[in-house]
C-alpha cells in the first residue's frame, strides 16, 4: 500500500543511489528530497533540484528533516524548518558558488581568491551555527558577522 | 602427499611415569578405548579400562574424553594415567581407610583434580562430595588439609552438577566459623568463596550467613592477602545484593564509616591491589550497589503533602537569604520572590520542580546537603546570581535538578551491576556522602561554566551539555583518586577547552568523511565537470594570447624581439606574428596562421627542437610539432611558470589529451573541495554511513496515491 506521508515530508540523501529499480529516482549524497508517499521501506517523491521527475527511493537512504507543510494534499507546499540565517547562508553560498566558478574561468584571480576565502569563512560559521553548541549570545554575534559578510559579498 | 585424507590423524607422544614414551599416530576416528588398549599393549599393562589419557600442563591436565579430543593437535604430548573412575575410587578409599598422612595426601590430590569435569562427575557419583561435606562438618581437619578440603569442595561445586541447596545449617555454621576465626589464608579464602556462593545460590542459606557473619569480621579480612580481600568484598557484595532495602541500608551505613573506608583506602586502593581485574570488578559491583541506594529517592516524585520536602525547600531559602537580615514577616509574596532568586522553575510552588523523575527528590536532597554542609559556597552562588541585574544569572534550582539528572545518568544509578563491569571511581570510597559531595563540586563548576559561556536562560541545555562533557572527561581515565583531585581536574577543563576538543573531533570526523565511500564516489562523479571548467579557463587564456620573447634556432634569447600567439575564439586556429615590447595585437593584426588540426604533438623542455643545441634545456620551453611541410614546429619559451602551465594545458586540451600541470591538480582540488562542501550543505551534522544502507525488497505494487499525469 502506498500511503501519503503526514510529517515525513522532507529529507536529505545520506548516500549515493543509482536508482536501479522500477520507477527508481537516483540520488546523490547531500541532495534534498520532498516526499509524497511511502510503502514498506520506500518513499516516493522528487529531488528539490528537479521537481518534475518523481520516483521511489529507499527510506534507509534518507535522513528526515523537520519541515512545515501547508495546503496538505495534492498541491501541498513543504518548507524546511531551518534557522532563517542558516537557510540564507545556504542559498547565498550556492549562488556565490556559481559566481565563483565564473570568476575562475574569467581568471579574475584576486576576486576569485577573496570570494573563495569569504565562502570558506561562511561555511565554517554556518557549521558552528548548525552544530548547536553556541550560546544565545554567541549565536547572535555570529549571525551579525555572517550578515555583514553577505552584505559585503553582494556588493 | 594426500594431506586431506590423513587430516584426522595427528602425530603425538604419550608419556607415562616410569615408562619409555611412545610416539603414535592418533586416529581421531578410532574410539579412545581402542587407542588406550593399544598403548597399554605397548607398555604391557593389563586392565586397559583402568586407564585414561590426560592433556599436559598447558591444558590444565584435563582428562581426554570423546568430547574434547579434537583439541589434540600434531605434536601434543599426552599422559597415560589411571582413569578418573579408578582415581576417584583410590582417593575415596584412602580418605575412608588411610592413616592421617595418607588422608592428607589424598586430599591434596583431590584439590588438584576437582577442577576437571570428568573427574568431578565420577567422584560425585561415588558419593565423594557427601564425604567431603561430612569431613568439613565434623571438622577434624586443620591447616593445609582443611584448605585442600575446602578448595576441593569449591571446585567440585563450580561444575554446577550439584545444587547449593543440599547444604545444611551445620555445614554453613562450620564454614562461617572459619571466616570468623583466624585461619590460614587459603582456608579463609575458600571459606569466603563458599559463603559467597551460598548467599547467591542457595534459597535458605542467605539468612543464616547474614546472621552468622558479622560485617565486622569481613571488614577484618580487608587487610589480608589480595585473594582474601577480593573474596571478602565478593561476599559483602553478595550480602548487599540479597539484602532487603532496610538491611541493605544498615549494611551500607557500616560500610561507609570512616573505619571501613580507610581500610579499603589503605589496604586495597593504595596498595595497587585494585589493579587486578577481579578486584576491580568486585569494587565496581560494590560501588554500583552502594550508589544504587540512591535510586529510591531518584525515582520518587515529591508529594504535595511531603512535609519534609517543604521544610527542606524553606530551609534552602532561609540559609540563602536570612543572613541578610531581611527574613521573616515578608509574607507569601516575599517567598515567591526568594524562590525566583533561588532559580526554581515554579517559583510559586517549588515542590513542582521535583516532580520529574529522575532525579526526583534526590535533587532536593543534594541541594539541601550543599546548603547545610557548604553554606558559604551555597550562599555565595545563590546571592551572586540573584543580584545580577542582567539576564545572565544562573538559576540554581533548575541547574541543580539538571545536574543531578546528569550525574545519575553518568553513574548509571539504579542499574544492576553487570557481569563484565570493572570501572569504578576510587573517590566513591573516600567520603560518607560521595555522591552529594560530587554534586557540590559540580554545581560550583556549572556556575563557573555558565559565566564563561556568558549564558542566558535560553542556553540552559547548551551549558548542561558542556558540563556533562566536563564531568565525563574529569572522571575519565585515569579516574581521580579523591574529591579534591576531581575538583582540580574540573578546574582545568574550561569551557574553551571543551569547545576546542569538540572542534578537534569535528575536524577529525570531517577528515574521515572526506575518505568515506559515498563522498569519494561523489568526487569522482563531479570531477569531469570541474576538469571541463579548468579547460574552459585555459582555452580562454589562449584566446587572450601571450607575448613571447624570441629565441634563435639554437636556443639563444634574442634581445628586444617579441612575438605574439593567440587562439581564435572558435578554438580552431592559432594566429601569430611579431610585435613590440608593449603591444597586444588583435587576431587581424597577426599575419601568420596555423590550424589546430595541424598540430601533431606537444613537446616540452629538452624535446623541443630549439633546445636541442643547448646544454641546459630551458624549463619553460615548449614546441608544437606540426604536420605541415613548410614549417616543422612552432617553438616558444614561456615568460613564467604559470604561462607555461596554461599553454601546455591549453594545447593538451585542444589535442584532447589530459592536462598534466600541477596547476591543474591544484585548481581541481580547490574547485572540487568547495563543490563537495556546497553539495553537502544540507547534510551538515548528519552522520554519513561508511557502507551503503540496506535496500528493501521491491514494493509489492506501484499504484501510487499521487499520480499526476
Amino acid at each position: 500500500m502506498w500511503i501519503p506521508t503526514k510529517t515525513k515530508k522532507y529529507g536529505v540523501a545520506i548516500y549515493n543511489w543509482k536508482g536501479d529499480t522500477r520507477f527508481g529516482l537516483p540520488l546523490e549524497i547531500g541532495e534534498t528530497v520532498q516526499i509524497l508517499e511511502e510503502s514498506q521501506g520506500w518513499y516516493r517523491g522528487f529531488s528539490t533540484k528537479n521537481r518534475s521527475i518523481k520516483g521511489i527511493f529507499p527510506q534507509s537512504y534518507i535522513h528526515l528533516k523537520p519541515c512545515k507543510v501547508d495546503n496538505e494534499g495534492l498541491f501541498e507546499s513543504v518548507v524546511p524548518l531551518e534557522d532563517p540565517v542558516v537557510r540564507e547562508v545556504t542559498l547565498v553560498l550556492r549562488e556565490w558558488g556559481d559566481i565563483w566558478k565564473k570568476l575562475y574561468v574569467q581568471r579574475e584571480h584576486y576576486k576569485f581568491e577573496t570570494v573563495g576565502k569569504v565562502m570558506r569563512d561562511l561555511l565554517e560559521w554556518r557549521r558552528q551555527l548548525v552544530s548547536g553548541t553556541l550560546t544565545h549570545d554567541q549565536t547572535r554575534e555570529l549571525k551579525m558577522k555572517i550578515i555583514a559578510k553577505i552584505d559585503w559579498g553582494n556588493k | 602427499m594426500p594431506a586431506m585424507k590423513d587430516s584426522y590423524i595427528v602425530k603425538i607422544a604419550v608419556e607415562m611415569t616410569d615408562q619409555v614414551p611412545q610416539l603414535i599416530e592418533f586416529n581421531q576416528k578410532q574410539p579412545l578405548a581402542g587407542i588406550i588398549q593399544e598403548l597399554c599393549n605397548g607398555w604391557n599393562l593389563s586392565d586397559p579400562e583402568q586407564y585414561a589419557l590426560q592433556f599436559n600442563d598447558n591444558n590444565n591436565r584435563n582428562y581426554i574424553t570423546e568430547k574434547n579430543r579434537n583439541e589434540i593437535k600434531n605434536g601434543s604430548v599426552l599422559r597415560l594415567q589411571y582413569s578418573p573412575s579408578k582415581t576417584a575410587q583410590d582417593i575415596l578409599h584412602k580418605l575412608h581407610n588411610g592413616n592421617a598422612e595418607e588422608k592428607a595426601h589424598a586430599m591434596h590430590r583431590l584439590s588438584n583434580l576437582s577442577a576437571d569435569m570428568t573427574f568431578a562427575l565420577d567422584f560425585i557419583n561415588k558419593q565423594g562430595l557427601t564425604l567431603i561435606i561430612k569431613q568439613i562438618e565434623t571438622g577434624k581437619f586443620k591447616g593445609a588439609v582443611l584448605a585442600h578440603t575446602l578448595l576441593s569442595f569449591v571446585e567440585l561445586m563450580e561444575h554446577g552438577i550439584v545444587s547449593w541447596d543440599i547444604l545444611n545449617g551445620d555445614f554453613i555454621t562450620r564454614v562461617a566459623s572459619f571466616v570468623n576465626s583466624p585461619q590460614e589464608a587459603e582456608v579463609t579464602q575458600a571459606a569466603l568463596s563458599i559463603l559467597e556462593n551460598v548467599v547467591l545460590n542457595s534459597t535458605e542459606g542467605y539468612g543464616q550467613v547474614e546472621r552468622e557473619i558479622p560485617i565486622g569480621s569481613l571488614v577484618g579480612h580487608l587487610q589480608a592477602t589480595p585473594v582474601v580481600q577480593q573474596n571478602a568484598i565478593a561476599l559483602i557484595n553478595a550480602l548487599l545484593l540479597r539484602a532487603d532495602s532496610v538491611k541493605r541500608r544498615s549494611l551500607a551505613a557500616t560500610l561507609t564509616t570512616k573505619q571501613v573506608r580507610s581500610m579499603i583506602q589503605n589496604h586495597i586502593l593504595q596498595t595497587g591491589a585494585a589493579l587486578g581485574a577481579e578486584m576491580a570488578h568486585q569494587l565496581y559491583v560494590l560501588q554500583t550497589l552502594m550508589l544504587g541506594l540512591l535510586e529510591q529517592r531518584m525515582v520518587t516524585k515529591m508529594d504535595p503533602q511531603d512535609q519534609d520536602g517543604h521544610d527542606k525547600i524553606k530551609e534552602l531559602r532561609r540559609i540563602a537569604f536570612d543572613s541578610e537580615g531581611a527574613g521573616g514577616g515578608r509574607g507569601p509574596g516575599g517567598f515567591t520572590r526568594d524562590y525566583k532568586k533561588l532559580g526554581f522553575k515554579n517559583d510559586i510552588n517549588p515542590a513542582l520542580d521535583f516532580t520529574e523523575t529522575p532525579p526526583g527528590l534526590l535533587a532536593l536532597d543534594c541541594m539541601i546537603y550543599f546548603a547545610r554542609n557548604h553554606p558559604d559556597s551555597y550562599t555565595k552562588l545563590v546571592l551572586e546570581n540573584s543580584c545580577r541585574a542582567d539576564e545572565h544569572e544562573c538559576p540554581f534550582g533548575r541547574a541543580s535538578v539538571e545536574l543531578v539528572r546528569i550525574l545519575c545518568e553518568l553513574l548509571k544509578i539504579g542499574d544492576a551491576p553487570s557481569e563484565q563491569g570493572a570501572s569504578f571511581q576510587p573517590l566513591f570510597f573516600t567520603h560518607d556522602n560521595p555522591f552529594e559531595e560530587c554534586f557540590c563540586i559540580c554545581i560550583v563548576l556549572l556556575n563557573k561554566t555558565w559565566k564563561e559561556m556568558r549564558a542566558t536562560s535560553e542556553d540552559f541545555g547548551k551549558v548542561a551539555s558542556v558540563v556533562r562533557e566536563q564531568i565525563v572527561r574529569a572522571l575519565g581515565v585515569p579516574p581521580p583518586s579523591s574529591l579534591e583531585q576531581l575538583k582540580v581536574k574540573l578546574q582545568t577543563l574550561t569551557y574553551s577547552d571543551i569547545t576546542q576538543l569538540w572542534q578537534l573531533e569535528r575536524t577529525s570526523r570531517e577528515e574521515w568523511e572526506s575518505h568515506a565511500r559515498p563522498i569519494v564516489e561523489l568526487r569522482e562523479q563531479i570531477t569531469p565537470d570541474i576538469l571541463n571548467l579548468i579547460k574552459q579557463q585555459r582555452l580562454a587564456f589562449l584566446v587572450d594570447g601571450t607575448r613571447f620573447t624570441k629565441y634563435s634556432a639554437r636556443g639563444q634569447r634574442i634581445k628586444d624581439k617579441f612575438w605574439y600567439i593567440r587562439l581564435s575564439p572558435n578554438h580552431k586556429v592559432l594566429h601569430y606574428g611579431d610585435c613590440d615590447e608593449k603591444s597586444t595585437p588583435t587576431t587581424e593584426e597577426l599575419p601568420s596562421k596555423l590550424a589546430v588540426a595541424d598540430i601533431r604533438a606537444l613537446l616540452v623542455g629538452k624535446e623541443c627542437p630549439h633546445m636541442k643545441a643547448r646544454k641546459a634545456s630551458h624549463q619553460l620551453a615548449f614546441s608544437l610539432a606540426l604536420e605541415s611541410v613548410d614549417l616543422q614546429s612552432l617553438d616558444c619559451v614561456a615568460p613564467d611558470e604559470e604561462t607555461f602551465a596554461y599553454w601546455t594545458d591549453g594545447i593538451n586540451a585542444l589535442l584532447g589529451q589530459r592536462m598534466t600541470s600541477k596547476e591543474t591538480d591544484r585548481d581541481l582540488d580547490t574547485l572540487l573541495s568547495m563543490e563537495i562542501k556546497l553539495r553537502l550543505l544540507d547534510a551538515e551534522g548528519v552522520t554519513i554511513p561508511q557502507d551503503p544502507p540496506p535496500i528493501p525488497p521491491d514494493p509489492v505494487h506501484y499504484h501510487f496515491c499521487y499520480d499526476l499525469k
